[in-house]
């Protein structure tokens, strides 16, 4: 951390401190910059880049949250940004009932330590010329007009992304975090007709697609390869027959597996799971049953999930949460059973409250913003089922006839305790007399509970694949930040499936 | 600093470049927001934000960039034109219009709301919790007020600003025992003063009641698997705004239309709802609370247009690129810069209303019919057919014969809405709707609340374990 920084953070603290407060933190951001191409139709319709920088004062006075924070990142706003978090403290507070209590932090902090994190990269993304991202991307859209004369819109993206953050507090910790994010995705539209049925198929996917790491994970993704793998499977998809109706066994690969884990797990965001999200983002299943984590089967015994912020090219991996916290790996379900949530410094105190016990020592470090004007907030790192031990191959082989595999994810939602959950793909296989047959507009629907629990089987580690969405939403004003989820293709039976549209 | 002065700067240096074109966003927002749990602050965001969006166009290419700080301009323009040097020639639609300066509308900005010190809010908030601590009710929810200026500039000469003041209350009532017990209700508009707090407490106090006491019904505890249910339904402005806000940005948009992967792609003139319908993107209708915002992001001047007329799809919306590329006129809802690549979205949904209060409805409903509030995680599971999906929440009702039975657990919908919307039966009088997911611009959607026959359902949450 350069001393200019240092010497900012350290004046914030101790503005916090001469005006009152018993405890402040500050994320200041250096620098945020991206950059985003996209084509579309072989035309140039999205050549964006921005930048990003400020401040953002957390603190408690009198057992109350106060917050402000700002772009103007020059000294002499130092003392009205912290006078403004002192003096909405001071009006919270007026309603407190319950002061806020922080767990105490696990280790004493070292004076003069900075914690430091950055991305492991072999290519620097912002040094490879816009002219070869866009040759890739040139390739890739010329790969599907070569392959399909019935794709009519063709959508081709690179994306990427650093950020520089610093925290502070006033118990000492401070950090200094590079983050450097790839991404990149086509999209193939096929239409049968003027005015007919439209199917679409996207590599990796329409919205999971970013990893942690340098270029050399846009290269990897063989876009130009599986352009025309999409593109075919598209026009294909026009004259498939629409999924069938009925209980079936499925198998989901791994970017359907991970978003379903994605909705699932937000229901282990203890925020929630304590209630202060009902008005937001929702609740959680898990809330009448805190006194059972440790022993309430959540899943089938196939079923391991865990929170792992230490994963090499996880968009959820760092050094550090934003509230200084170091990164772990978390159980969150064990053989099936509920044995873990995620977790800030505050609710750690009042989950124990709620179990009766003291089961957590210490915070998942699950707690992260968006930008450093963001309130920090409870949210995924990266998510992993992990895998077993058959061998997809083997899996295809083993399941009966009638079974649906369903491909990457088009369309999602699911309640407001993520219980009752609809999933559709964009693509889907029946498998009708030993062969998978490609069928279109499936779904698949119904309780959630139920549905990890018929996990009949989890693949092994050689078809599990990380992935990284781009687009989780969560927090008022609303902060999208990247989480990271790996599965392998996993098999579950009797699940309601159906067609759309 | 002022956006003004802050856009006028980005395009003189820009000029200095030599560009061919050049146009900036400049926002500048200050919000203060209160996030509540069980009667006390949980999370107090708050904060001052600038948005700067430019677009440069030069030598037959074109970039953007978006910053939040309003001295990065010259650094960052420099950085710009050195990069669009390097990249291949385009066929870039230039604006040509140029358009008089709307003259500022006061009705955006109340003087009152522009004080974000928290305290006007705090004597709203004690009030409500006191009252419905009376009912033993707690309060849940958000209070949030924002103050902001925005200016559009190009180098046509174009130049429009606005000022605007903000404030919302999205509130939820929970039963101090049974927290299965909940309602929600909201009131929004460009002052404090507009929040209707007295509505908001009618309705809480009022569902909270109706609920207390009885089990929830599910409605497909009885039924086979897979299942579904048709059955009236009645729903609230709350619930029906989100779909309208989908609607509008995969259905109307004049970019999805033109992929032929809207509802209405291909159906402009052709009766695509019930003929009680009508909806219009319309920054002037008084129902807006003076939410009507007066420019687009591209500094043209906006208009009432309506989108589905009796029925009759009428217009998709298109900016200045999307409109010559596709023999259209640009209707006034282009995105800013950096977006143009997704097309333009209506900014004042109004879907014209009825006269049948909420209560005639209810009291109307004979057959079995679902009285719905809030709507949960929605989704377009079909694009072309507009078939949504999303759960009801917080104020689920089942009447029969005019009467209230009973509260109901949450349940699922799947349904194509421009098909559910030719089963209206009824329509109340339009309001505005306005408890955004940020509290920085303009917007809300004035809809009525909507008594739709048959309505589909796919099933419910299940709280067994």
């Amino acid at each position: 951390m350069e001393s200019e920084y240092q010497q900012f953070v350290q004046e914030v603290l101790w503005q916090a401190k001469r005006l009152g407060a018993e405890y402040a933190d500050c994320r200041l951001c250096p620098e945020q910059e991206s950059e985003e191409i996209k084509l579309e139709n072989g035309q140039i319709t999205a050549l964006n880049s921005s930048r990003s920088a400020g401040f953002g004062v957390r603190l408690l006075m009198n057992g109350s949250w106060g917050f402000y924070g700002s772009p103007i990142l020059k000294k002499e706003n130092i003392e009205t940004v912290v006078r403004r978090a002192i003096h909405s403290a001071s009006i919270n507070s007026s309603f407190q009932k319950e002061k806020v209590f922080l767990v105490p932090r696990a280790e004493l902090w070292e004076k003069e330590k900075v914690g430091i994190y950055q991305t492991r990269i072999e290519i620097d993304p912002f040094a490879v010329s816009l002219d070869e991202k866009l040759k890739l991307l040139t390739s890739a859209d010329e790969a599907i007009v070569q392959t399909s004369k019935k794709v009519f819109w063709r959508i081709g993206e690179i994306a990427i992304l650093k950020t520089r953050k610093l925290f502070a507090c006033s118990e000492g910790v401070r950090t200094d975090q590079t983050i450097i994010e790839c991404g990149a995705s086509l999209q193939a539209h096929a239409i049968a007709q003027q005015g007919g049925d439209i199917q679409r198929r996207s590599w990796p996917d329409s919205h999971f697609y970013y990893m942690q790491g340098g270029y050399e994970y846009i290269k990897k993704l063989e876009l130009v390869e599986n352009a025309a793998k999409i593109a075919k499977e598209a026009e294909q998809l026009l004259e498939a027959p629409r999924a069938p109706s009925g209980n079936r066994g499925i198998i989901l690969l791994q970017s359907m597996l991970n978003l379903h884990s994605h909705e699932t797990v937000h229901g282990f965001e203890a925020d929630r799971t304590l209630g202060s999200e009902w008005t937001l983002a929702g609740g959680s299943f898990l809330t009448p049953l805190l006194s059972e984590i440790g022993k309430f089967r959540f899943g089938s015994e196939k079923v391991n999930i865990r929170a792992d912020s230490t994963l090499e090219g996880g968009v959820g991996t760092f050094g550090y949460d934003d509230e200084g916290t170091p990164a772990q790996r978390m159980p969150l379900v064990t053989n099936g059973v509920w044995v873990g949530l995620l977790t800030s410094r505050e609710t750690v105190p009042l989950l124990n409250q709620k179990i009766g016990r003291e089961y957590f020592k210490q915070p998942s470090g699950a707690v992260r913003t968006e930008s450093y004007g963001d309130w920090p907030v409870i949210r995924m790192t990266n998510i992993i089922v992990e895998p077993g031990e058959t061998d997809f191959e083997d899996l295809k082989d083993s399941v009966p006839n009638g079974t649906i595999l369903f491909g990457t994810n088009k369309s999602w939602s699911i309640d407001d305790v993520r219980r009752h959950f609809t999933f559709g793909t964009e693509i889907a296989f029946e498998k009708v007399n030993g062969k998978w047959e490609i069928r279109k507009n499936a779904k698949y629907y119904g309780d959630n509970l139920n549905f990890w629990r018929n996990c009949q089987i989890v693949c092994d580690e050689k078809s599990f694949q990380l992935q990284g969405v781009g687009s989780c939403g969560k927090a008022d004003p609303l902060q999208v930040v990247h989480t990271g989820h790996g599965a392998s293709p996993a098999y579950f039976s009797n699940i309601r499936v159906g067609a759309v549209g | 600093m002022d956006t003004t002065k802050v856009a006028q700067d980005i395009l003189t240096i820009a000029k200095r470049y030599g560009v061919e074109f050049c146009e900036v966003v400049a926002t500048k927002t200050e919000i203060s927001l209160k996030r509540i749990k069980q009667g006390q602050v949980d999370q107090p965001p708050a904060g001052e934000q600038w948005g700067i969006d430019l677009a440069l166009v030069r030598k037959n290419r074109r970039k953007a960039v978006r910053f939040d700080n309003p001295f990065l301009g010259e650094e960052l323009i420099g950085k710009m034109v050195a990069q669009m040097d390097l990249l291949p020639e385009q066929e870039i639609i230039l604006p040509t219009d140029t358009f008089p300066s709307v003259s500022p509308r006061n009705e955006l900005f109340n003087e009152k709301t522009t004080e974000l010190d928290g305290e006007g809010r705090m004597i709203t908030i004690k009030r409500v919790i006191q009252v419905l601590e009376k009912h033993g009710l707690f309060l849940s929810g958000k209070i949030a007020q924002a103050r902001g200026r925005m200016t559009y500039e190009n180098s046509l000469g174009v130049s429009q600003t606005m000022r605007f003041t903000l404030a919302c209350a999205g509130l939820f009532a929970f039963d101090r025992y049974n927290p299965s017990v909940s309602a929600y209700a909201s009131s929004g508009g460009i002052s404090l003063d507009s929040l209707d707090t007295d509505r908001i407490l009618r309705e809480l106090v009022y569902k909270c009641d109706l609920a207390r006491g009885k089990a929830k019904i599910d409605l497909f505890a009885q039924m086979r698997e897979g299942e579904e249910l048709k059955i009236d339904l009645i729903g609230e402005p709350y619930f029906f705004a989100p779909l309208f806000e989908w609607m509008g940005i995969f259905g109307f948009n004049g970019l999805f239309v033109e992929k032929g992967e809207s509802f209405i792609s291909g159906n402009i003139g052709n009766l695509i709802t019930g003929s009680n319908v009508s909806i219009k993107d319309d920054p002037f209708d008084p129902r807006t609370q003076g939410m009507g915002i007066p420019f687009d992001f591209e500094g043209r001047p906006r208009k009432t247009l309506y989108l589905i007329e009796k029925g009759v799809a009428r217009n998709a919306v298109y900016d200045n690129t999307l409109a010559k590329k596709y023999n259209h006129i640009p209707t006034g809802n282009a995105l800013s810069p950096s977006f143009r690549s997704q097309g333009a979205v209506p900014f004042n949904l109004v879907i014209e209303g009825g006269n049948t209060s909420m209560e005639e409805m209810l009291a109307n409903a004979i057959r079995p019919t679902l009285w719905v509030t809030k709507l949960h995680y929605p989704g377009m599971k079909h694009y072309q057919t507009a078939t949504m999906t999303g759960v009801v929440s917080h104020g689920v009702f089942l009447i029969e014969n005019g009467k209230v039975i009973g509260p109901v657990e949450n349940v699922r919908f799947q349904e194509s809405i421009p098909e559910a919307f030719k089963r209206i039966e009824a329509m109340s009088p339009s309001r505005l709707v306005f408890d955004p997911l940020n509290i920085s611009f303009p917007g809300g959607v004035v809809v009525p609340a909507m008594k739709i026959k048959d309505f589909r359902f796919v099933g419910s949450t299940n709280h067994s374990v």
